[in-house]
């Protein structure tokens, strides 16, 4: 099992603090919310331990592998992934296109492959039924054929889902999986989250909706104006009336 | 009327390459790349030099141009667009250094080969079959074969291939495919080499049906980018739809006032299809 860790990580945008010297360690496996009101530094957070933006001071860790100036796509690479707050995904292609995009190393990106499909044609087969398999998990195998964009609001978050476990990612970022998505579908996002810990993974993920917090989460961590200022499990941090009152509503 | 229509299908088909080469670029790396009509001369010059100068065959010749056309395409991103992507250049920024690596290789192109027309069918009979009423060259008919052959090859990798997915990815969203795990700026390398070799090939067809001047990639890359809007940004079966409508455009322009007019009547359609149609014959889904 790895940790993903940072040390003193700071981040500014035009004399914001963004992110005030955080140090936070994740270890595997695990739920963990994040919560806070808007600004304070959630978003920025997950992009830099994701690599989408760069801290101005402080490290990053992958187990004992520094990731502070990595690549996003060679950090997930190593096996970090996640969702976006606003829905990403490839409209015009099949729901059982995006899946397949997102199985990792494949034979056909290597160039002479794609061009004389030595193997590649086998291993399409295999990586299409593992991803015909996560999509029935995901109760999206009656879609398999449709756009992703032809998705409800809901189906699409669960797509959006679904990537994130073709990537096969033992931690995954989400940011506000819930919002938006009616309470049925919230419940079965919610249990597929928590299977995905039994199973070991990493579940990091940004939330509003407290209920949700309380139902899932190990660990919840509030954060205001970029600094950590409640680190626990949920009955410890969420009944707290200053938490409640100031930074959540 | 109809020779008229068969040369504007003739024609079109080159542009739609050029379109096509341009769209690809256009839409996966988000660069107005001008640049191409620098791929498109050394391609046109440099099957001219092995085929009419050391006397290689035609095949070879126009292989060994099209190769040199995605190379020079591969290089022009590594040491232009890609330095400025990383930089998060604007668009601007980028067009302006994409027309100034046009006209550097324009200008060396002409201190090499200097600014006379060459042709190369220039001092020879051009051969010509008729089907009927009907007359056409070989290089005609090479010209719509090539070109519908090239697209079809093109079109099955963008559609059926692990590359083609990952191209259309980084076009739709170079932020989600980063999360897959997916090297960007090396799928965007792939799309600007098969954007070249779209482009190259246009050039060296053309390049026998025509003169070559140092300045020819730029009216080709122009003529090219007005396809690419008419028939549709983002849609390989719009730039196709884009480059006929244009060359049949220029042909009837053509026959029915002057040559004069080939321009007006190109620029024309492209102002009353962004009036009108913005999203081009075939707007991409």
């Amino acid at each position: 099992m790895r940790t993903l860790s940072c040390k003193q990580l700071r981040k500014c945008f035009g004399g914001i603090r963004a992110v005030a010297d955080i140090e936070l360690e994740f270890p595997e496996p695990g739920i963990t919310a994040i919560i806070g009101p808007n600004g304070a530094g959630k978003t920025t957070l997950v992009n830099i331990l994701t690599g989408f933006v760069r801290a101005d001071a402080g490290h990053c860790y992958l187990g004992k592998r520094e990731t502070t100036q990595l690549a996003p796509h060679r950090i997930a690479q190593l096996g970090v992934t996640r969702s976006f707050q606003e829905l990403r995904l490839v409209q015009q292609a099949s729901v059982i296109d995006n899946v397949m995009l997102a199985r990792p190393r494949q034979l056909g990106e290597r160039l002479w492959r794609a061009l004389f499909r030595v193997g590649v044609a086998v291993e399409e087969t295999s990586s299409r039924r593992e991803a015909i398999g996560i999509l029935h998990a995901l109760d999206l195998d009656d879609k398999t054929h449709a756009l992703a964009s032809e998705l409800s609001y809901g189906q699409q978050k669960l797509l959006s889902l679904a990537l994130c476990l073709a990537t096969e990612a033992r931690i995954i970022f989400l940011d506000e999986p819930v919002s938006g998505v009616h309470p049925e579908l919230t419940a079965r996002i919610l249990s597929l989250l928590r299977g995905l810990a039994e199973n070991g993974k990493l579940i990091i993920f940004v939330e509003h909706d407290l209920a949700a917090v309380r139902e899932i989460a190990d660990r919840v961590i509030v954060m205001d104006e970029g600094q950590v200022i409640a680190d626990g499990a949920p009955a410890d941090v969420l009944h707290r009336p200053e938490i409640l009152e100031a930074y959540v509503g | 009327m109809w020779q008229v229509l068969f040369n504007g299908v003739s024609a079109g088909c080159s542009y739609s390459l050029v379109a096509a080469g341009f769209g690809l670029i256009y839409t996966v790396g988000r660069t107005f790349h001008v640049a191409n009509g620098g791929v498109y001369v050394v391609a046109a010059y440099v099957a001219y030099f092995l085929s009419a100068r050391l006397g290689l065959p035609a095949g070879v010749s126009a292989a060994v141009a099209v190769a040199a056309g995605a190379a020079l395409g591969a290089l022009i991103d590594v040491f232009v667009c890609r330095p400025l992507r990383l930089r998060d250049a604007s668009t601007s920024v980028q067009l302006i250094a994409s027309l100034g690596v046009l006209i550097v290789i324009q200008n060396l192109v002409a201190m090499v080969f200097g600014d006379t027309a060459y042709s190369y069918s220039a001092g020879t009979d051009v051969r010509v079959w008729s089907f009927g009423e009907l007359r056409a060259t070989p290089v005609q008919i090479a010209v719509i074969a090539t070109s519908v052959l090239v697209s079809v090859i093109t079109g099955c990798i963008l559609s059926y291939t692990r590359w083609g997915s990952l191209i259309r990815a980084v076009a739709n969203d170079k932020e989600l495919a980063l999360i897959l795990g997916v090297r960007s700026e090396h799928v965007i390398l792939g799309a600007m080499i098969l954007g070249s070799v779209l482009t190259a090939t246009a050039a060296v067809l053309l390049a026998y049906d025509t003169v070559l001047t140092p300045l020819m990639g730029f009216d080709a890359v122009f003529i090219g980018v007005v396809a690419f809007l008419i028939g549709g940004p983002g849609s390989f079966s719009g730039a196709w739809a884009g480059g006929l409508l244009i060359g049949i455009a220029r042909h009837l322009a053509t026959w029915w006032f002057s040559g004069a007019w080939q321009d007006v009547i190109v620029f024309g359609v492209l102002i009353v299809f962004l009036l009108i149609r913005p999203k081009g014959i075939v707007s991409a889904r």
